[in-house]
C-alpha cells in the first residue's frame, strides 16, 4: 500500500513534465469521437504542413523563452524575411536571397537583444519592449512596401522548399525537423544549452558561477532571428504571396504551442521536442475545430481559451510540484 | 515659488517637463497647433482613451497589467449598440457596465486567485473578448441611433463635446479614491509590497481583483462613450488602445512595478501621448510611420524606466 502510494506520488510529480503527452492523448480521443475524418492521411499531412512554419518560429522563440526572455516580435520578423526572400531572388538568385534573408533575420534578432541589453530590462519589461518593437517593425514594413502583396514567380528550387516532397514526405516538414534537430542538439547536448537553462532558472546564481548572461542571451536571440528567417523563407515558398501583415499573430500561435508543450512562461524549462509537439497539438485543435465547422471568430475564441487554460495549467502544476507554495 | 521648490517639483514630476517641452516645440515648429479647433481635437482624442488610462492607473499602482482593455472597449461598445434598440438607453448602459465588471472579475480571478501572470492572462482574455465582439456583431459595424445617444453625441458645452468633461470628472474621482480613501491606500500598499501587505491583514487578492474590475469598468464606460460619439460601434474600435493607454500611464510616471504614481501623473502622460500623436498628424506623418513612432516611443519609455529601475537596484 505504502509502495503504491509513493508510486502514485511519483507519477503525480512527474505529470507536469508530461502534461503535453496527456494533452495529445486527449486530443486524439476527442478528435476520434467528434471528427473521425481527422485521421485521414491527407488531413494529418495537412496539419503537419500547416504547423511547420509556426513550429520553426516556436523553436527559435523557445530558446529565448528558456533563457528567461521573451520576443513578441518574431511574427513580424518572419514577415519581413518572407518579403525579402521573395523579392530578392529575382536579382540575386536562390542562394543569395536565402543568405541575405538569414542575415536580415539574424540582424533583427540581434537588434532586439541590443534593445533588451542596453535597457537592462527584466521579465515583463522585455515583453513590453518587444511588443513595442513589433509595432515599429510592422509599421516600417507596411510603410516601405506600401502594404502591397508580393506575388513573384519563384524558381523551381525555391518553390520546392515549401511545396515539394522528398521521398513522399513534404520538404517543409523535413526542413522543420532539420531545424528542430539542430537547435535540439544545441539546447540539450551542448554547454551553451545548459547555460541557457541555467540563466533562465536563476540569472543571479548563473552570473555568480561565471556564466555571461548577456552573451548567452545574445546567442538565443540570434537563434530566434535565424529561425524566423527560415520560417519566412518557408512561408514565402509555400504561399507564394506575402505582405507586411503575413505573420500577424504567429507569435501568439508559437507562444500557445510552447506553453502547451510545457515551456515555463518565465524561463528555465523547455526542450525542442516540447515546442514541436506543442505546436502540433495546437494546430491539431485548430484543425479539429475547422473540421467541425467552427467559424473563424469561434476559433479565435478557442485560441484565447486554450492559451488561458495552458498558462493556468502551467502555474497550477508547477505550484503543486513545489509543494503548494505560491510563486 | 523659490527655485529649489520648482526644481523639486520637476524632479518629482519629470513628465511635466516633457509636456512643457512638447508644447514649446510645437509652438516653435507649428504654431498652427494652438488653434482652438486643434486643441479641442486633442482633448477629444485624449478623453475616451484617458478614461481607461485612469482605470489602468489603479491596475499599475497595484502592480498589475491589463492588456485586454482594448477588447473590453470593443466588446462593450458592440454590446451597448446591440442592446440599445431593444431596451432603451439606461438599461443598456447599466447592463454594459455590468458586463464590464464581469470581464474585470474574470481577469482578476485569473490573476489573483489562479495566479496567472497578468500580462499573459489578459493577453489571452483579449482574444476571447474580441472574438465575442465579432461573434455578436458578425464583424459588421452596428448603428446606434437612439435619440438619447444622438442628443448626447451632439450636445456642446461652449463648443466642446461632453467627453472632455466626463474625462476630467473620472480623473478627479480616481485621484480622490487613490489618494484620499482607505481603498486607495490599500491599493498602493498592495502594489508596493504584496507580501508585507498580506501579512498586515489586508486582503491582497481582493484588492488585486478589485483593480481589474475598476479598469474593465472604465474600459466598458469608454466603449459606451465611443459608441455614443460615433453613433455606431465597430469591432476595430479598441484595437490599439491597450498599448497606447499603458504607455501613456507609464510615461506619466506610474511605475509598472507597482506602488508608485497616481491620477495626476496619468493625466500628464495621457496629454503627452495625445499631443505627440496629434503633432504627428499635423506634421503630415502617415499612419504607418505613426505606428513606427508609437512603437519606438513605447520602447524608449519602457527602456528608460527599466534602466532607471536597474540603476536603483544597483545602488542598493
Amino acid at each position: 500500500m505504502q509502495h503504491a502510494n509513493s508510486r502514485w506520488k511519483r507519477f503525480l510529480t512527474a505529470l507536469p513534465e508530461y502534461a503535453c503527452v496527456v494533452v495529445l492523448l486527449v486530443i486524439v480521443v476527442l478528435a476520434g469521437i467528434l471528427a473521425p475524418n481527422f485521421f485521414t492521411a491527407d488531413n494529418l499531412l495537412n496539419v503537419l504542413k500547416q504547423a511547420s512554419v509556426v513550429c520553426v518560429v516556436a523553436i527559435g522563440m523557445g530558446c529565448v523563452l528558456i533563457s528567461g526572455c521573451m520576443d513578441l516580435s518574431v511574427g513580424v520578423i518572419m514577415a519581413i524575411c518572407a518579403i525579402l526572400s521573395m523579392t530578392l531572388q529575382k536579382y540575386t538568385g536562390d542562394v543569395g536571397a536565402i543568405a541575405i534573408t538569414l542575415c536580415a533575420g539574424a540582424a533583427l534578432g540581434l537588434f532586439n537583444f541590443f534593445v533588451v541589453y542596453i535597457t537592462r530590462a527584466r521579465a515583463i519589461e522585455i515583453m513590453m519592449l518587444t511588443f513595442g518593437l513589433k509595432m515599429a517593425y510592422r509599421g516600417l514594413a507596411q510603410a516601405l512596401t506600401g502594404n502591397v502583396t508580393f506575388r513573384e514567380e519563384t524558381s523551381p528550387f525555391f518553390s520546392s522548399l515549401g511545396k515539394g516532397t522528398l521521398l513522399g514526405v513534404p520538404t517543409i516538414v523535413l526542413i522543420m525537423l532539420g531545424v528542430a534537430l539542430i537547435v535540439g542538439v544545441i539546447i540539450s547536448r551542448s554547454r551553451f544549452g545548459r547555460e541557457v537553462v541555467c540563466i533562465g532558472n536563476n540569472p543571479e546564481a548563473s552570473r555568480l558561477s561565471g556564466i555571461s548572461i548577456s552573451r548567452t542571451r545574445l546567442k538565443c536571440f540570434l537563434i530566434a532571428g535565424l529561425c524566423c528567417a527560415v520560417a519566412g523563407i518557408l512561408l514565402a515558398s509555400r504561399t507564394r504571396a506575402v505582405n507586411a501583415l503575413s505573420g500577424d499573430g504567429y507569435e501568439m500561435d508559437a507562444m500557445c504551442g510552447l506553453i502547451i508543450g510545457g515551456y515555463a512562461v518565465f524561463g528555465g524549462y523547455g526542450s525542442v521536442w516540447r515546442a514541436v509537439l506543442g505546436v502540433f497539438e495546437y494546430s491539431a485543435i485548430k484543425n479539429v475545430l475547422n473540421l467541425l465547422g467552427v467559424s473563424s471568430y469561434g476559433q479565435q475564441l478557442a485560441q484565447g481559451v486554450i492559451l488561458l487554460i495552458a498558462v493556468w495549467g502551467d502555474v497550477y502544476l508547477r505550484e503543486r510540484r513545489a509543494g503548494g507554495k505560491s510563486r | 515659488m523659490s527655485k529649489q521648490k520648482v526644481l523639486a517639483f520637476f524632479k518629482r514630476y519629470k513628465s511635466v517637463a516633457i509636456l512643457l517641452f512638447l508644447l514649446l516645440f510645437m509652438a516653435v515648429v507649428k504654431p498652427m497647433f494652438y488653434r482652438p479647433a486643434i486643441l479641442r481635437n486633442v482633448l477629444l482624442k485624449v478623453s475616451i482613451q484617458g478614461i481607461i488610462g485612469f482605470g489602468m492607473t489603479f491596475a499599475l499602482v497595484a502592480g498589475e497589467f491589463d492588456m485586454s482593455v482594448g477588447s473590453v472597449l470593443t466588446l462593450s461598445g458592440i454590446l451597448f449598440a446591440t442592446l440599445l434598440p431593444g431596451m432603451g438607453f439606461f438599461p443598456a448602459f447599466l447592463l454594459t457596465m455590468a458586463a464590464g465588471a464581469v470581464m474585470g472579475l474574470i481577469n482578476g480571478t485569473l490573476v489573483a486567485r489562479m495566479r496567472v501572470n497578468s500580462f499573459i492572462a489578459t493577453l489571452g482574455a483579449q482574444y476571447i473578448y474580441k472574438a465575442l465582439a465579432l461573434l455578436i456583431s458578425g464583424g459588421t459595424p452596428i448603428k446606434a441611433d437612439n435619440p438619447v445617444v444622438v442628443a448626447l453625441s451632439e450636445f456642446r458645452i461652449g463648443g466642446n463635446t461632453i467627453f472632455p468633461f466626463v474625462f476630467l470628472l473620472v480623473g478627479l474621482l480616481s485621484a480622490y479614491v487613490l489618494k484620499r480613501t482607505r481603498v486607495g491606500r490599500n491599493i498602493y500598499a498592495t502594489g508596493g509590497n504584496a507580501e508585507v501587505t498580506a501579512n498586515s491583514g489586508i486582503n491582497v487578492k481582493a484588492y488585486k481583483t478589485l483593480v481589474f474590475v475598476i479598469v474593465c469598468c472604465a474600459a466598458a464606460f469608454a466603449g459606451v462613450l465611443m459608441t455614443i460619439r460615433m453613433q455606431s460601434a465597430t469591432t476595430i474600435a479598441g484595437d490599439d488602445t491597450s498599448l497606447t493607454v499603458i504607455s501613456s500611464v507609464i510615461i506619466g510616471g506610474t511605475s509598472p512595478a507597482g506602488g508608485v504614481g497616481g491620477a495626476f501623473e496619468s493625466f500628464i502622460g495621457l496629454l503627452i501621448i495625445a499631443i505627440v500623436t496629434s503633432s504627428l498628424d499635423i506634421l503630415g506623418i502617415s499612419g504607418y510611420y505613426q505606428q513606427v513612432a508609437q512603437g519606438f516611443l513605447t520602447v524608449a519609455i519602457i527602456g528608460a524606466i527599466s534602466y532607471s529601475n536597474y540603476r536603483k537596484t544597483e545602488a542598493l
